[in-house]
């Protein structure tokens, strides 16, 4: 159940994530920060892009077909992923 | 199935006669069977039998052949006498308007189906258009088409009865949905930014299947496709998709789902229409795509799901899409992220060049201020006690010169005291002179360090600036650029597979005035402007009839 959390706050953050990048950007683009303050933006926007990045790499092209039988596909999922 | 060449209509007296009067006649003597004597069946007579005992050397052949032509015409009489005027009731479907203007389509109640047919000329007649779906009362003859060994019943009217049971089942279910807010706008969710596994819930020996993941891969999607198979029509089917849906809703690494069939009769669409398949739907924790069918077939699922595609290829256009855009917002994102430091970093150096108040050196100076305060201090005491100890060696010369005054002459002590003071006053001035050069040694010492810390500062923030974005920018740019060396790659494709191209060939293209192309005669009214595009120019045209079909 954590695990389905987790991943659920992993799918939810990308548009957060990108959101935020975006804003970042257009308050840098703005240049009326200081130092410090562009910096800790700029760092935070670094970490944002390479956050989307990575979960725009996980992504790969395949194709499963699951079986009907829900109970049996999901136990199969629960131990494939791990190994995995 | 329909009959593609009927005969033209046998123009026989029978016919002439008014249809009541037809129907009074025959309607309830065709439940007698007419008995034709037919060869080509074994006929036994009944003398026979005794024959057996006492058998010829050579039993003549009493079963000739027919032809089966001569079968087929015989039927065909048959059901003429038997059937000439029939009066049926059914629900139509699967409804065909033929070039010739004859109008094909099939009556069918809960256990059967009758082929029936319109003649052209009979067309305008009718109380009601054949139409999908409408529960009608038929009445006319049932003939043979010879050449395929069919029957078909050939319509003189056609009333309406109702809706046909389907149909009422579903605009109640509809009607019960919309009351509950499933249809609204605002419960639709949005597509999802991400998409990295999609949930397919079609059938694995479609082609529907084939056309969504070719549709993926050709846009470059690299999406995980999990396919829930299911059956998608017939007895049973309604279950197994809303089954199929909430297998993969139960998922947490589903980011969207696509309902797929291909198009087929409203029959074969029917399961879609089923309130399970709409529950499972609106039950769904992902975003649900539906597309069944044709654009032009509209099921209850289109309705409950957060987003319609006219059909299961646009389905997965719009998750090529959502990854397109995905990709290309991080990608821009990230080297607008660089340009914007850079701008900012250009900035500070004009503002550290002219050493302003920039928090920097404002921090710098206000530490060197607070070192030279104490340096200053430490200053004061050293010049305070240095004047202290010069002082007090004066007074002490001074005191030792007063009390040698007494005893030597006047004019030696005046010069030897001149010189004392001189004396003391010049190692004064020496010593103050030392502590100055310290102090302003020491003040150029801070002020520098500060410059140069700054400095190293930038050009190390620079560095990193620079490794980090060459880092991002190495890992997105081929991505980018081979998804839109694709992308050109299928316009190109696109451009050679031009529809227009087929114009030349003397196919014509009917659109309305806004471009949009007409694909069924119902897409227009009567009156409505046409255009007509042609290989070379186009022609500007007005509806004055419709032939519909389905």
């Amino acid at each position: 159940m954590t695990n389905v959390a987790a991943t659920e706050q992993n799918r939810e953050s990308f548009e957060t994530a990108l959101s935020r990048l975006e804003t970042i950007v257009g308050s840098l683009e703005k240049g009326d920060l200081s130092l410090e303050d562009s910096l800790k933006l700029y760092e935070e926007g670094i970490s944002r892009a390479r956050f989307c990045q990575e979960r725009l790499e996980e992504a790969e092209a395949k194709i499963e077909v699951l079986s009907q039988d829900a109970r049996r596909v999901l136990d199969r999922t629960a131990k494939a992923e791990p190994s995995r | 199935m329909t009959i593609r060449r009927p005969p033209p209509p046998p123009k026989r007296a029978g016919l002439e006669k008014p249809l009541r009067e037809r129907l009074q006649s025959t309607l309830f003597e065709a439940a007698a069977p007419v008995l034709l004597p037919v060869a080509g069946f074994a006929q036994t007579q009944p003398d026979e039998a005794p024959a057996r005992l006492t058998p010829s050397p050579r039993p003549e052949p009493r079963i000739t052949p027919i032809s089966i032509t001569e079968l087929t015409d015989r039927i065909g009489r048959s059901l003429a006498l038997g059937f000439s005027a029939v009066c049926v009731m059914g629900e139509i479907s699967k409804v065909n308007l033929a070039a010739n203007g004859h109008t094909y389509f099939t009556l069918k109640d809960a256990g059967s189906t009758l082929e029936a047919l319109v003649w052209a000329d009979n067309r305008d007649s009718l109380a009601v258009k054949p139409k999908l779906g409408l529960r009608v009362v038929a009445t006319g003859a049932v003939r043979v088409y010879a050449p395929q060994g069919r029957y078909a019943l050939h319509i003189d009217t056609l009333d309406l009865v109702g809706l046909g049971d389907l149909q009422r089942a579903l605009e109640a279910l509809k009607a019960r949905l919309q009351a509950e807010g499933l249809f609204a706008t605002e419960r639709k969710r949005a597509l999802p930014t991400l998409v990295r596994t999609v949930g397919m819930v079609t059938s694995p020996t479609g082609a529907v299947r084939q056309d969504i993941e070719q549709t993926l891969s050709r846009g470059g999607a690299r999406v995980r496709v999990l396919l829930s198979p299911t059956r998608v029509q017939g007895e049973g089917a309604a279950g197994e998709i809303a089954a199929a849906i909430r297998l993969l809703g139960e998922r947490d690494d589903v980011d969207v789902i696509i309902v797929a069939r291909g198009g087929g009769s409203i029959e074969d669409l029917w399961s879609f229409n089923e309130e399970t398949v709409a529950r499972a739907i609106v039950a769904c924790k992902a975003p649900v795509i539906s597309a069944v069918g044709h654009e032009t077939d509209f099921t209850v699922s289109d309705f409950v799901a957060d987003v319609r595609a006219a059909t299961p290829s646009v389905a997965a256009g719009m998750v090529v899409d959502i990854q397109r855009r995905a990709f290309e917002r991080t990608a821009t994102a990230t080297l607008a992220l660089g340009r914007a430091i850079g701008l900012n970093r250009e900035n500070w150096r004009l503002r550290l060049d002219a050493v302003s108040g920039h928090r920097v050196i404002e921090r710098e100076r206000t530490r060197l201020e607070r070192l030279r305060g104490r340096f200053e201090a430490t200053f004061v005491r050293a010049r305070v006690a240095s004047d202290r100890r010069h002082a007090e060696r004066r007074f002490h010369f001074r005191d030792l010169l007063t009390r040698c005054e007494a005893q030597a002459p006047k004019e030696t002590f005046a010069r030897a005291r001149a010189r004392v003071d001189r004396a003391v006053m010049s190692m004064r001035a020496r010593v103050a002179s030392h502590l100055d050069q310290k102090r302003a040694r020491a003040v150029r010492a801070f002020e520098s360090k500060a410059l140069r810390d700054a400095d190293a500062r930038l050009a190390s923030i620079s560095r990193r600036f620079r490794d980090d974005l060459q880092r991002l920018v190495r890992g997105i740019r081929p991505a980018v650029d081979e998804r839109r060396a694709r992308f050109n790659g299928e316009v190109a494709k696109l451009d050679a597979l031009s529809p227009l191209a087929v114009l030349s060939r003397g196919y014509a293209l009917a659109t309305t005035p806004e471009g949009r192309i007409l694909m069924r005669a119902h897409h227009v009214k009567i009156g409505d402007p046409v255009v007509i595009r042609l290989s070379e120019g186009r022609l500007l045209a007005t509806v004055t009839d419709l032939e519909e079909e389905a």
